[in-house]
């Protein structure tokens, strides 16, 4: 395990219930009955929205105008150098503007500017910093920001690297959230979240990263330093983490170890989400699996509610304003464990030399979809319940890529390795399905929510695969898979995992498609990514997965490494619009990426 | 009040369509547990999509946790509940 590096942080925005700044969150509740248009019809209307006088509760652009607050206070805080990179972390994106569009008549290109990741990509070019990978991980959705911000700053990619962690409060989020039966059902305006269930709180939080010795030579207010952090996914069940708090407790080790601090050197812990019994037993039962811990907890969600993808880096600004070492935990759908470790003093030890660690990359690229999946990954998933369509493809890959990798003899039994999910835009139509029932006032399904949630896909292939320890999502419409490469090597040279298998996957929805307007550019991101400069990662063997119409994509990747340079992008392209059956439609191969001096497999 | 056969069967079409099941409805034996590995394998999710499906379908809700984990336990159980509920078309 390789120490992680040492972080400044010289700049904090934070926008919550409570108003503007940390300081508003540390004061009195915010709390209350949401609004007709948000929480109408539904068993439970409470939560906490950003003050109107910030943001137009009307506005369908709150998550851009929200965002765009936390990242200006912290921007200006820091003033980082020239070449600031953004990383977002955000659970659904720009969601009322997704709601807008979805209540007009479909029309081409108009979900256009809606997906997550045109948020990143609109406040990066308007605030001149060089836009970063867009994370979908729900509630820890900031955490794997954080990750990358690390990463990305070991490589020198950036000088400063600002994480957004963005969550608004919507319609379809709090009807979402009811449909998991996961909100409190006994909270009155004025008291804080009881113990039966969360209250959601909509946060945008902004850290502004910095390699320590450099802000320091700069002359930055160093508000704080990240001494490390952790990710452990349990891979136990889509929305719930392990009950017997292994996989937190895991992730909590994981970041001492990379903080270099023990359990006793902790000044305080801050727990997410834990006003829900289910998560407090988790965090119960982690901490007392590593012996108990004395230091004493603390939350903002008493006053903020519980702040989804915002909560990592809310975590970072919390500790900044304490005094000491805080470890800040957070968990998620998917059995999603994070851990931060932070200190407010300036001066920790000297940063570690970080040492790369050998690593591997499994690639998987699917089309086509088994008939026999689910009764191969029985002993991960009931084979009496179909696994989802839109993902057969990709556990067939998947399949593939774990059994030439060697990872196990049977795939679907437990494997210790990171999974890293790039997606284009799945989701859309179950969001639109989703909002719809809720309109209705029909009966809250919790399926369709989750497979709205960008999320979901990765955690079911977790699930199914057996794949825990890590797993990331990255949206993009188009360069997704890129950035999940680069996420992915990046995570194998700091020697954060030992081996990864990437997905990329993208999803043909026929309803969703009308309202975008645009190629699945996933094929060609995807060729794109096999030819990216990936430094010291080269391919080592391209598997093909299918027959027939779709193994011409496999043909083309199969030629890719040297001999793609060149291929005109409109042939991809002509590929990727191809009529498929069923309306679903994937592009489909698998391939081995090592490192040189790596054993090939 | 117990429940007739083709009351059953209907509670039996119910959870393949609202679960998507991979069988048939007559399958699914009157005392199979929903729940756990000897049984239907249903998780936690299924068990808010069983009672959304109950509530749409027979028009049937649950007051709280307990009352629902009486009555969802197997075919018998719950074809029982909406017998006793009248709530059978």
């Amino acid at each position: 395990m390789s120490p992680g590096p040492r972080l400044a942080i010289t700049g904090l925005g934070v926008l919550t219930a409570c108003g503007r700044g940390l300081e508003a969150l540390r004061g009195a509740p915010a709390l209350g009955t949401l609004p007709a248009e948000v929480a109408q019809g539904l068993p439970r209307t409470y939560g906490g929205r950003f003050p109107a006088a910030l943001v137009d509760p009307a506005d369908p652009e709150r998550a851009w105008v929200a965002g765009g607050l936390a990242l200006d206070d912290a921007l200006a805080d820091a003033d980082p150098p020239p070449g600031c990179l953004l990383i977002l972390g955000t659970g659904l994106g720009p969601m009322e503007l997704q709601l807008a569009r979805f209540a007009e008549p479909p029309a081409p290109g108009q979900l256009a500017g809606a997906l997550p990741a045109d948020l990143t990509a609109r406040l990066a070019a308007s605030r001149g910093l060089d836009e970063g990978p867009t994370f979908c991980v729900t509630c820890v959705s900031g955490s794997y920001a954080l990750e990358a911000a690390q990463d990305a700053l070991l490589a020198g990619r950036a000088p400063a690297v600002a994480v957004l962690g963005l969550e608004t409060l919507n319609r379809q989020i709090q009807a979402g959230f009811c449909a998991l039966d996961a909100l409190s059902a006994s909270w009155t305006p004025g008291a804080p979240p009881p113990a039966d269930g969360i209250v959601l709180g909509e946060a945008a939080c902004c850290v502004v990263l910095e390699p320590l010795d450099r802000a320091r030579a700069r002359g930055a207010r160093i508000h704080g330093v990240l001494l490390g952090s952790g990710v452990w996914v349990d891979a136990t069940h889509l929305i719930a983490p392990d009950p017997g708090g292994a996989g937190l407790a895991q992730a909590l080790e994981l970041a001492l170890d990379r903080a270099a601090v023990g359990l006793a050197d902790l000044d305080a812990l801050t727990l997410t989400a834990d006003t829900s019994p289910l998560y407090a037993a988790t965090y119960a039962a982690a901490l007392e699996r590593l012996g108990g811990v004395a230091a004493p907890r603390e939350s903002w969600e008493a006053a903020g509610g519980h702040a989804l993808a915002a909560s990592a880096s809310l975590g970072l600004a919390w500790a900044c304003t304490r005094p000491g070492v805080t470890a800040n935990l957070t968990v998620g759908f998917g059995g999603q464990n994070a851990v931060s470790v932070v200190a407010r003093a300036a001066d920790p030890a000297p940063a570690p030399i970080p040492r790369p660690a050998p690593g591997w990359v499994a690639c998987a690229w699917a089309t086509g979809g088994a008939p026999d999946l689910e009764d191969r990954f029985a002993p991960r998933w009931n084979p009496r319940r179909p696994l989802p369509a839109e993902l057969r493809p990709a556990l067939e890959a998947s399949w593939d890529a774990l059994a030439a990798a060697g990872w196990g003899d049977t795939p679907g039994t437990a494997v210790e390795g990171g999974l890293v999910l790039a997606v284009d835009r799945v989701g859309l139509a179950a969001a639109e399905r989703f909002a719809a029932q809720v309109d209705a006032g029909r009966a809250l399904r919790p399926g369709e929510f989750l497979a709205s949630l960008p999320s979901t896909p990765a955690g079911t292939l977790g699930l199914v695969l057996g794949l825990h320890a890590y797993q990331a999502t990255l949206c993009h419409p188009e360069r997704a898979p890129l950035d999940a490469l680069e996420h992915a090597v990046a995570l194998l040279r700091r020697g954060a995992l030992g081996r990864v298998l990437l997905v990329a996957l993208s999803v043909r929805e026929p309803e969703a498609e009308r309202r975008l307007d645009a190629a699945p550019a996933a094929t060609l991101a995807v060729a794109l990514a096999l030819e990216a400069d990936a430094g010291d990662v080269r391919v080592a063997e391209v598997r093909a997965a299918d027959e027939g119409e779709q193994s011409a994509a496999g043909a083309l990747l199969v030629d890719l490494s040297p001999s793609y340079r060149g291929l005109p992008a409109a042939g991809l392209l002509a590929l990727a619009r191809a009529p498929a059956p069923g309306g679903v439609r994937w592009g489909a191969r698998c391939v081995e990426l090592t490192r040189p001096g790596e054993e090939e497999r | 009040m117990s429940a007739s056969e083709a009351q059953k069967l209907q509670v039996k079409r119910m959870l393949v369509d609202q679960l998507h099941l991979r069988m048939e409805a007559e399958e699914i034996g009157d005392d199979t547990p929903l729940f756990g590995d000897e049984g239907l394998g249903l998780d936690s999710v299924d068990a808010i999509e069983l009672v959304a499906g109950i509530e749409e379908t027979f028009g049937l809700t649950f007051e709280n946790e307990e009352q629902a984990r009486k009555v969802l336990v197997d075919v018998n159980t719950l074809a029982e509940r909406i017998a006793a509920e009248g709530k059978f078309a």
